[in-house]
């Protein structure tokens, strides 16, 4: 799917786009980064409560270019700043982290 | 110079984690061939005077320190010249952490105690096994207000710097990383730590053994950072 697809749904807030026509092919969802680093697929939507500007070096190693936290949690500053540099694009739900994955999975994997 | 037998990274009975035996009769009873210690509870500088004046009784010095938990979920051991400062910082993150009730059945009590190991108070609020809302960027330029170290705890495990967050934070001065054998010093050598402490994270009596030596000159607080600073800290490895 490109990420406009799921741009449409109204439980998505776009914080920072980086391009709405990026491709997103798999997903994964983690709050460990060394977990994230290990086992991400590449072109992932990355679903996780981190926020910490960390999450950007990560997903741009992992190459998952798509990062959505759940309802209740913020982006630090510097994570968004760092967004802009890296490319990625920053989402928030505004379900908890389990409504939102079923939801981001049925989309990308769904009938 | 002399050689100093230490353990930086113990909990009391306090830490909702620690064992119920965690009181300061069993460390009088306990604590052997150790003579420099730090105590380091979840989120709280609450057991500290009480420890320190108990323990300095039989030579056993006491550097006041606080594990913090980031929100990250990162555990960081800050460690105070003073106790003073321990105790302001101490009350700051309480009021900062994200869990305020908790319930002692499932996650166990919050003990404060009296001298002679008997039981004073429950503390029941904020819950001490908690999360801050403050990010370890946050815990860091707190804790530099303070004359204080900055070192976080088994970076290799979980709720450690590495397994949480990969690498060092961005504008955060790291004093040392808390690491638990040979291999890990290797492992964080190659991340760029230059300096490291060895403790036993103690939640349990048997685990209140020395877990390093530290060539200093006394036990003072400036002692203790040089002797990290210098790596004249050197592991007893428990294994």
């Amino acid at each position: 799917m490109i990420l406009e697809d799921l741009l449409k749904l109204d439980f998505i807030e776009d914080i920072y786009i980086y391009n709405n026509e990026t491709e997103i092919k798999n997903g994964y969802v983690g709050d460990l980064l060394s977990e994230i680093m290990r086992n991400s697929p590449t072109s992932s939507i990355w679903i996780t409560h981190q926020t910490h500007p960390n999450i950007i070096a990560v997903a741009s190693i992992v190459e998952a270019n798509t990062i959505v936290i759940p309802k209740d949690f913020e982006f630090e500053n510097e994570t968004i700043e760092k967004a802009k540099e890296n490319n990625i694009n920053l989402l928030k739900s505004k379900y908890d982290i389990f409504k939102t994955v079923g939801l981001i999975y049925n989309i990308l994997f769904g009938e | 110079m002399a050689t100093f037998y230490g353990n930086f990274h113990i909990h009391t009975i306090l830490s909702p984690c620690a064992d119920i035996t965690m009181t300061p009769d069993v460390f009088l009873e306990y604590l052997n061939g150790v003579n420099w210690i730090s105590i380091t509870d979840h989120n709280t500088a609450r057991h500290i005077e009480l420890f320190s004046k108990i323990l300095n009784k039989i030579d056993i010095k006491v550097i006041p320190g606080i594990e913090v938990t980031s929100k990250e979920e990162v555990h960081i051991l800050v460690y105070f010249k003073n106790l003073v400062d321990a105790i302001d910082f101490g009350k700051i993150i309480e009021k900062h952490l994200i869990i305020k009730n908790y319930d002692p059945e499932k996650l166990g009590y919050q003990i404060i105690c009296n001298e002679d190991g008997t039981f004073n108070s429950i503390l029941e609020k904020p819950y001490l096994g908690s999360a801050c809302d403050l990010t370890i960027n946050d815990i860091y330029l707190l804790s530099k207000q303070y004359d204080s170290l900055f070192i976080p705890a088994h970076i290799f495990r979980f709720n450690g710097l590495i397994t949480n967050l990969v690498f060092p934070p961005e504008n955060v001065i790291i004093d040392a990383v808390e690491v638990k054998s040979d291999e890990e010093i290797q492992r964080a050598k190659k991340i760029g730590f230059k300096t490291f402490i060895f403790n036993t994270d103690a939640h349990f009596p048997e685990q209140l053994i020395p877990s390093c030596k530290i060539i200093a000159k006394d036990r003072s607080f400036e002692s203790f950072r040089s002797a990290i600073i210098e790596s004249k800290v050197i592991p007893i490895w428990q294994h």
